[in-house]
């Protein structure tokens, strides 16, 4: 009776201290890459508690490379994501989070093709354009899970809905390809998934902040 | 028994996120290509008020830069000539009943990698006539765009 009359009015009250700092890292991304996939890189992920709001903070490489059709694309750069999660789990006894959010995120980023286009009229041609220093911005809402498995040790995944990807206006006349972090231009809203894996830096006693 | 259904509920845990991140991979789509890039322009002949389609027998036709000929001794009301990708202008000279004229065309481009799996498309944007020996005003860019869609982009009277 008593414990229960602590939790109602540490609920009540709202503190908003954080109580730990989650770093981790997406295994999908990490798997790719030592996969030997055309997309190399990796992303750190990180978030921490203010009573049920989280900010969640994203860090990322990517370089890809792309055999096309008629020559050679790749991209290389990097991006970050800066959002608020709520938590809709806010009596779960060990703090599993079922949450949804958004995130501003933002590339920095060098793409380069190479191509042979065939023309018969004037005769074939190579062609090569590369952008440097490119940065484009997009949003997202994000739903997922974060559930602890033992010890500091959390899992968890993140759908990501992407849009707004920025403008595809360049220097040029070659408009951008892929952004990375966000995925290719031309798609306005586009789905992402993190399967995600984090360790948790317990900065002070949550005790009363979850019910038992 | 407390710790059995917390193992147990751990064992779930470890099966499900890796069965979701499947599931995550298999949502991923890949674009489509889409052919509405194209290095054709279309030129509708109409009489000189413009009123009425008009059908000519070309001599021949030929563009700067290419060897090749076009619509030779054929008769016909509208024509697809190609534009240059590699250059920001191209001209024409049209060969027909007797007569010589010259058109030349300008235009930007913009190149776009719809997919890998794609060739690079070259659109063909802000069309306009440079010059013409057709007559003041009997050259007409109806569409600045050239796109794969059956559009008349420029009108000829004559």
């Amino acid at each position: 009776m008593a414990a229960h009359a602590q939790t109602t009015d540490s609920l009540a009250r709202k503190d908003f201290r954080p109580t730990g700092l989650r770093l981790g890292t997406d295994l999908i991304q990490l798997g790719k890459t030592m996969a030997g996939s055309s997309l190399q890189g990796f992303e750190l992920n990180a978030d921490i508690d203010f009573y049920r709001y989280y900010l969640a903070l994203d860090v990322g490489q990517w370089q890809r490379e792309h055999q096309t059709l008629d020559g050679t694309y790749s991209n290389n750069g990097q991006y970050f994501r800066l959002g608020v999660d709520v938590n809709f789990l806010t009596k779960d006894p060990e703090g599993n989070m079922f949450f949804m959010g958004f995130r501003y995120g933002r590339s920095r980023f060098d793409e380069r093709l190479n191509y042979t286009a065939t023309d018969t009229v004037f005769g074939d041609y190579t062609n090569e354009r590369a952008h440097t220093g490119l940065t484009r911005g997009w949003g997202e809402l994000v739903t997922g899970l974060r559930v602890k498995v033992w010890k500091g040790l959390w899992m968890g995944y993140t759908a990501r809905f992407k849009f707004a990807p920025g403008s595809s206006a360049t220097p040029d006349d070659w408009a951008v390809y892929e952004i990375p972090g966000y995925g290719i231009f031309e798609d306005k809203s586009y789905w992402g998934f993190n399967y995600q894996v984090f360790w948790r830096i317990p900065l002070r006693s949550a005790r009363g902040l979850h019910p038992k | 028994m407390t710790g059995v259904r917390s193992l147990g509920i751990k064992t779930w845990r470890l099966f499900w996120f890796p069965c979701l991140a499947v599931l995550g991979v298999q949502c991923f789509s890949y674009p489509d290509c889409v052919q509405d890039a194209t290095s054709q322009v279309t030129l509708a002949l109409k009489t000189a008020n413009g009123s009425a389609v008009r059908e000519v027998t070309f001599t021949r036709i030929t563009v700067a830069g290419s060897a090749e000929t076009f619509y030779a001794n054929q008769k016909v009301s509208s024509l697809q000539l190609p534009l240059n990708a590699n250059t920001r202008e191209v001209s024409y000279t049209f060969e027909y009943e007797g007569l010589v004229k010259n058109l030349t065309l300008s235009y930007t481009t913009e190149l776009q990698l719809i997919s890998p799996e794609c060739p690079v498309q070259t659109y063909f944007l802000d069309l306009a006539v440079v010059s013409s020996s057709f007559g003041d005003g009997q050259v007409l860019v109806l569409n600045p765009v050239v796109l794969n869609n059956g559009a008349v982009h420029v009108e000829i009277r004559l």
